[in-house]
């Protein structure tokens, strides 16, 4: 958060206001705020890196997988919300967007690249597959704009 | 409940909860005979043989966890007479997903 101040004019108290207005959009937008889902996912990792994470014979998230979800969320396009970041118990990542229960996208990431992914929005169910090859198929990117409501 | 099975934001079940890998089928309690005390009690056990912490339950109704070839069968243990089983989860990935994600959004989650 930014914090200092440039002087007590009204000109100062504008350009205070709106470099703070820019800041929080910077921190929301991929660009500059990829770092989150970055300490994020290593973070999360120390919890699922050991096979048996969850109690019930999880495979462990292999590091090949940790670095496959960092290049798919470094390859997300300026403007894309970042998500987060979970684990299921076949050793997959998940990354998530998420607006409420019924308007969500889900992807798994395999060790391998391969990209497993559900959408529900409202009544209607979405589910496919696809290779991460480093750019994020465009099924997917559009999937993160109608859960997100992103019209451009 | 693990902390990678809900939303601290919204307190909601998560879809990572519905998966049934590595087994195809789910595990879980029905309150058929039992009190919410009884159930968070078989959890709790659970947790601590786990040495886990559990964050809270999950519940859903029967009738919503019959999402498309899915099932409940009651199969009773010596610890919990009423374990039950989700079964019938399809061997396909995306198909798994897209019925965990309506069985998270059918069920509501409940802190301890």
């Amino acid at each position: 958060m930014i914090t200092a101040t440039r002087g007590n004019t009204a000109t100062a108290g504008y350009i205070d206001t709106t470099t703070q207005n820019q800041k929080g959009y910077f921190d929301q937008s991929v660009t500059l705020g990829k770092q989150t889902a970055y300490n994020e996912l290593f973070a999360f990792w120390q919890e699922c890196k050991f096979p048996n994470w969850d109690g019930y014979n999880a495979f462990a998230v292999q590091e090949e997988t940790v670095i496959k979800t960092y290049w798919f969320i470094e390859a997300l396009p300026l403007g894309y919300p970042l998500p987060s970041v979970g684990a299921e118990p076949d050793g997959h990542l998940t990354l998530e967007w998420y607006s409420n229960a019924r308007w969500i996208l889900s992807v798994s990431i395999s060790p391998e690249g391969m990209l497993y992914y559900a959408a529900l929005f409202g009544a209607i169910s979405e589910r496919g597959s696809d290779y991460f090859w480093g750019e994020i198929p465009k099924s997917i990117l559009e999937l993160i704009k109608e859960v997100k409501g992103i019209t451009a | 409940m693990q902390s990678n099975h809900f939303r601290p934001s919204d307190q909601t079940a998560k879809p990572e909860l519905f998966m049934p890998h590595p087994y195809q089928e789910l595990s879980l309690t029905r309150y058929l005979d039992a009190t919410i005390e009884e159930v968070l009690a078989l959890g709790e056990q659970a947790a601590k043989e786990l040495n886990k912490t559990l964050y809270g339950r999950a519940d859903i109704q029967a009738i919503k966890c019959k999402v498309g070839s899915l099932q409940v069968v009651k199969d009773p243990t010596p610890k919990n007479p009423n374990h039950a089983n989700i079964k019938g989860f399809s061997l396909e990935k995306p198909e798994q997903k897209a019925i965990a994600l309506e069985l998270a959004a059918a069920a509501k989650f409940y802190p301890m």
